[in-house]
């Protein structure tokens, strides 16, 4: 371990430092801002120095871990929506007995796994980095210990993922034992080539399904909903946006080699979970009336999406599924930030709740708005030029079927994204006020977390700034994947 | 033919062992239930407690320190196991391995800290269930405290 290598590494240092830090920092002070500023430090010393490292990458350090533009783009996004996160948690824990100090640790700990998951290129340090990240992700959906919701939420995710865990390391095994290789560099040169074994297609496969569990792609999106619902609001941010970036980094990594042709098992079963998770998430969100729920099934819709960029298989396919990534983490973190600032003692969750929002607050709900009309693919905002930039990539490559599903699955998405918006903008009902009572009130009028509105409007201001100049970010993404 | 019995050869004296074994257990049992004598007086009939007659009910509620007790048996193991196999080869490993070794520690350390302060080491149901009271009084508590009361 020299030094050029502690240095490739100092992201994956500071984070995990800081994670110690909030530990000793827990056992010193009794109040909770020490914890938090070392979480925001944290995330943000790895966040610079995954930029310092632009210049040094690509560089492989052990065997395990591969530093390249690519891994670092996805680190970055992973270290950025963490820091939303912790942003939003501070004003979220503020008005619970619950402190956020556990609540710091757990999220350090799953981000530094998303980070190993990213720059992954071998099978033990993405099982590493999946378990990690697994193991901080179940206490943060289950972090509210005193609602029965959120334990659901946290059995939901704990159960199904360990057996998802279970296909992914027996298909890792199936594997090994055919070509004897676990670096991903050795894999990529088999899926190259033209035939495969039937033991290397299932085990691939099963590895395939135990990444599409950690995506929610249909069929494996059940516990989606429930987790989504029940974990406490930055929880869900967490979810949304670090979790789904991490896995869709180490899809394209990973399962890349297999789609330049699509005739494999591998490609076709791809198709097949895209399509279906187009429909299914679209379908399955109209009669919903949590929005949680409702971003939940969105979500299920989205990494459908991306994973139609994908497969196009082209240098432009992979930058544009990168860009929609991106687009998606910022406008799911705008989304899920409005619901962790609208709650207090109970989740702001229903439609009933955000009834009339634009009266009592029009900037919440207008930035609302935005994000739910970015997560319709409505122009000027950034969904709209990440759907964009899918579709174009769809049509070079002319995948016909997938490109048509797209369309018309985002066409029934309009219905749901667009009757929250238009919720907000009613008058709120007469009856629903009285039977709120003071309580209820006092929540509106109360104000804002300021940490939490830092967080909020980043998002917006970026949700905006990428949906009408997207142009740099592109070009940035296409540099650095392409390098 | 030859590679066949060379083959079987070696199995062939433990399967006769192990079909010894089962009728030796299975004919001690069988005829112990035949030829032995049955009593039906009332201290044959619960469970044996090393001699002694047993006391209260078995439905008692274990405390969850019981799991807290694993989970450092667990974590002190395992850094044992790491560290005895640094420790077989501290030369050869170097000071790069030594300081390795440190930062692993450490990280266990502060692990161990924060649980300390988090009260994981005071064992005993009073100490867990009266988090507001100050630490050193709940702990003497907890040692008067019988865990079959909880």
């Amino acid at each position: 371990m020299n030094l050029e290598n502690l240095m490739l590494l100092s992201p994956f240092i500071a984070v995990a430092l800081a994670s110690i830090a909030v530990m000793l920092a827990a056992t010193l002070w009794k109040t909770r801002f020490p914890a938090l500023l070392i979480t925001v430090v944290g995330l943000g010393a790895g966040l610079a120095s995954t930029g310092a490292l632009v210049g040094r990458a690509p560089a492989a350090v052990t065997p395990l871990l591969l530093i390249n533009g690519y891994s670092l783009y996805f680190s970055g996004l992973v270290l950025a929506c963490s820091l939303g996160v912790a942003l939003l948690s501070m004003g979220y824990f503020a008005r619970r007995e619950q402190g956020p100090v556990q609540f710091c640790l757990f999220l350090l700990l799953s981000t530094l796994g998303a980070m190993v998951i990213a720059s992954s290129s071998h099978f033990a340090s993405l099982l590493l980095g999946l378990e990690l990240q697994g193991a901080g992700l179940y206490p943060l959906a289950a972090y509210a210990r005193f609602t029965p919701a959120s334990i659901e939420a946290g059995i939901k995710y704990l159960v199904p993922s360990t057996v998802a865990s279970a296909f992914l390391v027996f298909g890792m095994a199936l594997v090994y034992a055919d070509s004897g290789v676990m670096d991903f560099g050795s894999i990529a040169a088999i899926g190259r080539a033209p035939a495969m074994s039937l033991l290397m297609t299932v085990g691939l496969l099963m590895i395939l399904s135990g990444a599409a569990f950690k995506l929610a792609l249909v069929p494996f999106h059940l516990w989606t909903p429930d987790v989504y619902q029940g974990a406490p609001a930055p929880a869900t941010a967490f979810v949304a946006t670090v979790s789904k970036a991490a896995v869709v980094g180490l899809l394209m990594r990973f399962f890349a080699p297999f789609t330049d042709h699509g005739s494999n098992a591998v490609a076709a079963s791809l198709w097949a979970l895209a399509i279906a998770s187009m429909f299914a998430g679209n379908l399955l969100a109209l009669r919903q009336e949590n929005i949680k729920r409702i971003i939940a099934y969105s979500s299920i819709a989205h990494m459908g999406y991306v994973l139609v960029a994908f497969l196009c298989g082209t240098a432009l396919g992979i930058v544009s599924a990168t860009y929609y990534v991106t687009a998606y983490a910022i406008t799911a973190l705008c989304a899920l930030a409005v619901v962790s600032l609208l709650s207090h003692a109970k989740e702001t969750e229903s439609l009933a709740d955000i009834r009339g929002l634009a009266l009592r607050r029009p900037l919440v709900a207008f930035l609302f708005a935005v994000a739910m009309m970015s997560l319709a693919g409505i122009p000027f905002t950034v969904g709209f030029i990440g759907k964009f930039y899918v579709l174009s990539a769809g049509v070079q490559s002319r995948v016909w079927p997938l490109t048509f599903s797209l369309a018309v699955s985002s066409a029934i998405g309009l219905y749901y994204y667009l009757r929250v918006v238009i919720v907000m903008y009613r008058h709120p009902a007469p009856a629903s006020e009285k039977d709120a009572g003071p309580s209820a009130m006092a929540g509106m009028s109360r104000p804002l977390s300021a940490a939490g509105m830092i967080a909020l409007g980043t998002a917006g201001v970026l949700l905006v700034c990428f949906g009408v100049y997207p142009g740099p970010l592109f070009d940035f993404i296409a540099w650095m994947v392409g390098s | 033919m030859n590679h066949r019995t060379a083959l079987i050869s070696p199995l062939l004296p433990l399967a006769l062992y192990g079909a010894a074994v089962a009728l030796i257990v299975c004919g001690m049992v069988v005829t112990s239930h035949f030829a032995g004598g049955r009593r039906k007086h009332r201290p044959t009939t619960p469970p044996y407690e090393s001699g002694m007659t047993p006391t209260g009910s078995t439905h008692i509620h274990l405390s969850v320190s019981y799991y807290l007790v694993a989970m450092f048996f667990l974590i002190f193991d395992l850094e044992a196991a790491f560290i005895f196999a640094w420790a077989v080869s501290l030369k050869q490993a170097g000071w790069s391995a030594f300081v390795e070794m440190l930062v692993f520690v450490g990280v266990l350390m502060a692990g161990l800290g924060y649980l300390w302060h988090e009260g994981a080491l005071d064992w005993g149901p009073s100490a867990r269930r009266s988090k507001s009271k100050p630490r050193e009084e709940s702990s003497l508590q907890a040692r008067g405290d019988d865990v079959r009361q909880d």
